[in-house]
């Protein structure tokens, strides 16, 4: 076969894309989603209000756990910070002799305290950080494997983005080239436009998404250097391996002290973490780590305090250029140490990243459509390719209304309630797909498109009717959070109606028309 | 604030380079340009980014400045696109 260096660039971009394109519309939707989990977390738990003082608050957190577990091997504890009201804890529970190491259930080892070390009452969920798990480790499946199948999706993206700039010969030329109206034409120039104008970024979060699970995915140079991969964390992240307990009790100093040491060495940084291995015992060491939000590098300086003295042990800062690389590219990815407006940006741009897969997607089957001998009797490939988009591009972001949904409206009582939250969001997002599959395909677009929109606009509603808070208490008593929730619902509900009310206009049939009411889909 | 200054900086700039494009002059401007004065306007364009990126690395550090500048140019980017629609509408 004769091809062009360019053809066959085009064909690797068309079939990379394809193949995981559902997989990186998902990781795209969840992960922009998460450069807000903390505050879709504040939402998804109103009964929490005020941010308590950090240093007391993990005192107080520090009477907590000797009351409730004196005996625990570590301690670990989350302070307060400007974007989270609670103390988070949980313990690694003492080991018992002989026996295997017991599985526990989540609430078992952790809980959740006031600035008074005092548990909060609130919903059983898990809030934003479940969107952010669900970007890399997904949901019913082992984490690893899952993180295989992310790993291969990602690497298929940047092939896909290589591929796609070799592809699109014209990105100067064509930079601001934007026709509407004009069916394959338009979507080909919504998938560069948005392509070209976040390129730098999609470029970035494709290379440092695979650079956060590295060593999973080419653990070798762990594996001929070190005797197991945790010796090789233990030594690189951690820099202390565990000792074990002497058996002779002695007290921990206050931990207030050297925090506010702690964050006077580090120029008035704030704490983002708190360890205490073998609490209480004489060989006990307190390990404070610098809070995420303040440098680029994501893994953060540490000190380790002796526990019965609060003698500084050591310091521990990430060394080496290889480890020091690293540690940037994954601060880069995860975006913890960026400010509100470089937080929006982040945001935006995956927006961008989830608008330019959506419409890559829906372009393969644009492109096919009007090639097909019997538009009517398409062949099965082609009918899985438009169910499944609509299943994605529709059906992801009405499970994820539902699942904020399912936040104000499950019992509080409930069992599992967190995870019946979780299970809603499926349930949707698989009634999407059923509905794609057994509906006409223009049909399953504008249905599918409603009651997504439908279910965004409910959200605002039925938390004005459930909880206290919401947009008009928020505008009188300066609860910002709670009225940007509100109206980032409204505005994704009316994209979304928006997209649905374009679908439904697009005349049937009509080569040209049938392939335009697509176009403005992607905006869900 | 820094953003938006940046931000402000980075349209004028994608402005500049969109109005030197043949293309785009009528819809943006109404009129075409002679090429000296295209040639003037790819500069100025390709100067105002550089002033989106000093803004930026002096107002919020070097690493961080030029992190938030790539996201500047996008947001320049997309305004600037969002008006050249806007004209022809």
């Amino acid at each position: 076969m004769k091809e062009s260096f360019r053809q066959s660039m085009a064909w690797l971009h068309t079939w990379t894309g394809l193949m995981f394109g559902w997989l990186l519309f998902a990781m795209f939707v969840t992960g922009t989603a998460a450069y807000f989990q903390q505050e879709i977390s504040r939402w998804m738990r109103p009964e929490l209000a005020a941010t308590a003082d950090p240093v007391s608050a993990t005192q107080a957190a520090m009477t907590y756990l000797r009351t409730r577990e004196p005996d625990a091997e570590s301690w670990f504890i989350t302070p307060p910070s400007a974007r989270d009201p609670v103390t988070e804890v949980f313990w690694q529970p003492k080991k018992e002799e002989g026996q295997p190491p017991t599985r526990r259930k989540r609430g078992e080892t952790s809980a959740t305290l006031d600035g008074h070390g005092h548990p909060v009452t609130v919903r059983e969920t898990r809030g934003g950080y479940f969107l952010y798990r669900f970007h890399f480790d997904l949901h019913y499946m082992p984490v690893m494997w899952a993180r295989y199948l992310v790993g291969a999706a990602a690497m298929f993206m940047l092939v896909a983005i290589v591929s796609g700039i070799i592809t699109h010969k014209k990105i100067f030329a064509d930079f601001f080239m934007l026709r509407f109206g004009k069916g394959q034409r338009s979507w080909l120039d919504a998938h560069n436009v948005t392509a070209v104008f976040a390129l730098p970024f999609y470029l970035m979060i494709t290379y440092t998404g695979l650079v956060t699970l590295a060593t999973q995915y080419m653990p070798w140079g762990v594996m001929a250097n070190y005797a197991s991969t945790d010796t090789f964390f233990e030594e690189v992240f951690s820099g202390r391996a565990d000792v074990p307990r002497s058996g002779v009790a002695a007290p921990l100093v206050p931990v207030s002290s050297l925090m506010v040491m702690a964050s006077r060495s580090w120029g008035g940084a704030g704490i983002g973490f708190v360890k205490v291995a073998n609490p209480g015992d004489s060989t006990a060491t307190i390990t404070i780590t610098r809070a995420a939000d303040t440098v680029i590098a994501a893994r953060s300086e540490s000190m380790v305090f002796a526990g019965p003295t609060g003698t500084l042990l050591d310091r521990h800062v990430p060394e080496g250029g290889a480890l020091a690389t690293q540690s940037v590219m994954v601060g880069l990815h995860a975006g913890r140490y960026a400010g509100w407006g470089l937080r929006w940006l982040y945001f935006l741009s995956g927006f961008g990243g989830t608008i330019m897969v959506g419409s890559g997607l829906v372009l393969w089957t644009v492109k096919r459509r009007a090639k097909l001998p019997d538009p009517a009797h398409s062949h099965f490939g082609f009918r899985l390719v438009e169910r499944l988009n609509v299943a994605a591009i529709a059906g992801l972001p009405a499970g994820l209304a539902a699942y904020f949904l399912a936040n104000r409206l499950l019992p509080i009582a409930m069992d599992n309630r967190a995870e019946w939250e979780i299970n809603s969001l499926f349930f949707i997002w698989a009634g999407v797909l059923l509905w794609a599959c057994l509906r006409p395909q223009r049909r399953a677009w504008v249905e599918s498109l409603s009651f997504a929109a439908a279910l965004f606009a409910a959200v605002p509603i039925v938390n004005a009717l459930t909880v206290s808070r919401n947009m008009l208490t928020g505008l009188v008593t300066g609860d910002w959070l709670f009225v940007a929730f509100d109206m980032a619902m409204v505005t994704v509900a009316s994209a979304l109606a928006w997209s649905a009310h374009k679908a439904a206009r697009a005349k049937p049939n009509a080569t040209r028309g049938t392939r335009q009411k697509n176009k403005e889909l992607t905006t869900a | 604030m820094i953003h938006i200054l940046a931000i402000c900086a980075a349209i004028l700039g994608f402005g500049c380079l969109c109005a030197a494009m043949a293309r785009h002059q009528k819809e943006l401007l109404g009129r075409t340009l002679p090429s000296p004065v295209q040639q003037r306007f790819r500069t100025a364009g390709s100067t105002l980014l550089l002033v989106a990126l000093v803004i930026d690395m002096t107002g919020l550090g070097t690493a961080y400045g030029t992190i938030a500048w790539f996201g500047h140019l996008t947001i320049g980017a997309m305004m600037t696109l969002a008006t050249l629609k806007w004209k022809t509408a």
